[in-house]
């Protein structure tokens, strides 16, 4: 395994890469569930209740945080790829949300095949950061692939979220299966989005918390759910944050609750 | 995974039309009666192989045999037992899992009970005991702590008076939490300390530490375990010598102990003598101490967990 460099006196990992407790990471297998939504209000939410946080936009591929936040960054994480930024440099603040942001760069098709070292060097340099912060919500990109793996496991929190589809379900599975292999020391929790009722979530969730049982022999924790809510959509258009725009929606709700759970539990 | 739900009128014709467009191996995820008209819907699921896109490490091999060696050697390197090693072996080779982590997990389920650690809420009455010094005082801090901090009442006693500050240690704490430490010396005391507690909610008794295998430790633990129906849990500082393990494991299951929770886990460098001492007292495996913090040093074990503090080692 890689042993480019050991922790900056953070908690040690069995495949000798950093991580830190504050990180969390939002995975989903599937893309098109809501996880850069859900990164942006759980960000929000927490910054909300007074944790300092730091919104990190690991989808290297297609990066979309500062669009849907309505931000033009000047610097982003194509300046930390190339070297022309540390990451440090490359946080800009959100002062509507008074969190902190690292953009990505959308488009940059190449930055998702990051090789093996850079992306060491760059996860190594988010584990370093993160020591500022109360929180830092990592938004990975969609997929199981390596880039993406690699980034989850600096977090020793993975929210893996998914929706009540077959096919969101299905590679929720596959992103869990290959994580607990690759990650055995990964805290799993679970979130089903855009659900018709918290019955229906938690109906969803034990779907696959039974295929993770039975095949795996895991049980990931239930997180929460959050319902469907045309704000949502009325909001992302409007490129505000839910939390700004409707405090009081439904969804609004939903993810405050997962939030305290969060506060409470880690 | 593959997921397909099936619409029948009966519970038996949906399971049939799993068994035929999946196979055996299907597992039945979820059920229910179906939205419209009559019948039920039952979602089965089956596991394919998720292969990565690319390859994330390369350092174990997929092939079955190599994993049973290397399951081996590093077993042995924990210091666990040849037989409990050979009865792991035997289960991973029913099994033939392709990667060594979810082989050493399912063997690991298949010979060691799991029991959730007491929740807060839970009327029930744990009595911790071991040899001095296993941890029992600070687990129990551990287990009063987490229950004040999710607002629950705990009632806590400390048959502690053998050595000098044994009820201080633990007065210490109660005091912070605001809790009353109850005493009791012998067994009619402790029934007299556990009806005078308040109803309805979880209690802790912290037992003197004792070696069971002297007579006088042995009859006043026995003495005190038989007159309560608490659950007893035995505490084990990780990284005790095997075969000592093993010994004390029978001799507490032998005075009524029916669980285990591994103490000091982040000091020892070697975790055998936990999943040998579960193995030879038949004990069901509760948690493991993973730190001084009375807040966070208890954490839940289970097949992958331990499987996973195994081989930590190995992958370091």
């Amino acid at each position: 395994m890689n042993t480019e460099t050991k922790a900056h006196g953070q908690t040690g990992s069995s495949a000798g890469l950093a991580q830190s407790k504050s990180i969390i990471a939002v995975a989903s297998g599937k893309g098109g569930v809501g996880k850069t939504w859900f990164s942006i209000s759980l960000s929000h939410a927490f910054a909300l209740k007074k944790s300092k946080v730091l919104l990190f936009d690991a989808d290297l591929g297609l990066a979309n945080v500062d669009i849907q936040l309505g931000l033009m960054p000047q610097r982003d994480i194509g300046g930390v790829i190339s070297g022309k930024l540390s990451l440090p440099q490359a946080k800009i603040k959100y002062e509507q949300g008074k969190f902190d942001v690292v953009a990505g760069r959308s488009g940059s098709g190449n930055l998702a095949a990051l090789p093996p070292t850079q992306l060491n060097n760059l996860g190594n340099d988010l584990v370093e950061l993160s020591s500022n912060y109360d929180k830092v919500i990592m938004d990975l990109g969609a997929g199981i692939d390596r880039t993406v793996r690699n980034l989850a496991y600096r977090a020793k929190t993975i929210i893996v979220i998914a929706t009540t589809e077959p096919t969101s379900l299905t590679d929720a599975y596959a992103f869990i299966k290959l994580s607990i292999q690759t990650n055995p020391s990964a805290n799993i929790r679970i979130v089903i989005n855009n659900c018709a009722s918290h019955i229906e979530g938690q109906r969803t969730f034990e779907t696959l918390r039974k295929a993770c049982d039975s095949f795996l022999k895991f049980n990931p924790p239930f997180l929460g759910s959050i319902r469907h809510d045309s704000k949502v959509i009325e909001a992302i258009r409007n490129q505000i944050p839910l939390l700004t725009r409707h405090p009081t929606s439904n969804a609004a709700n939903d993810i405050s609750t997962i939030v305290d759970r969060l506060l409470v539990d880690l | 995974m593959r997921l397909k739900t099936f619409s029948a009128s009966s519970m038996s014709d949906a399971l049939k039309m799993v068994k035929e467009h999946f196979g055996e191996e299907a597992i039945i995820v979820s059920s229910q009666k179906a939205e419209i008209g009559l019948g039920v819907q039952v979602t089965a699921a089956v596991d394919t192989e998720t292969e990565p896109p690319t390859k994330f490490n390369n350092d174990v091999s997929n092939r079955p045999s190599d994993i049973d060696e290397k399951l081996s050697s590093i077993l042995s390197g924990q210091g666990v037992l040849p037989k409990i090693i050979d009865e792991i072996l035997n289960v991973c080779s029913t099994l033939r899992l392709d990667d060594i982590y979810t082989s050493l997990a399912s063997s690991i389920d298949q010979i060691i009970n799991f029991k959730t650690l007491p929740k807060a809420n839970e009327n029930e009455t744990f009595m911790l005991v071991g040899l001095p010094g296993a941890g029992k005082t600070v687990t129990t801090a551990k287990l009063a702590t987490k229950a004040v901090m999710k607002g629950s009442k705990i009632n806590v006693i400390s048959t502690d008076n053998v050595r000098a500050g044994g009820i201080q240690q633990l007065e210490a704490f109660t005091k912070i939490l605001k809790i009353d430490l109850m005493c009791a010396e012998d067994g009619h005391s402790l029934k007299e300390a556990i009806s005078a507690g308040i109803p309805q909610c979880q209690t802790i008794i912290d037992c003197a530490g004792g070696n069971p295998f002297k007579k006088s430790d042995y009859m006043r633990q026995k003495d005190l375990i038989s007159s309560t129906n608490a659950k007893v849990i035995m505490l084990l500082a990780d990284g005790t010598d095997p075969l000592e393990a093993a010994d004390l494991a029978q001799a507490y299951s032998e005075l009524g102990a029916e669980g285990l929770i591994g103490t000091r886990t982040d000091l020892a460098k070697r975790h055998g003598s936990i999943i040998t001492a579960a193995v030879s007292g038949n004990l069901n495996v509760y948690g493991m101490g993973v730190g001084p913090s009375v807040t966070d040093g208890l954490e839940q074990l289970n097949p992958v967990s331990l499987a996973r503090l195994l081989l930590s080692e190995e992958t370091k």
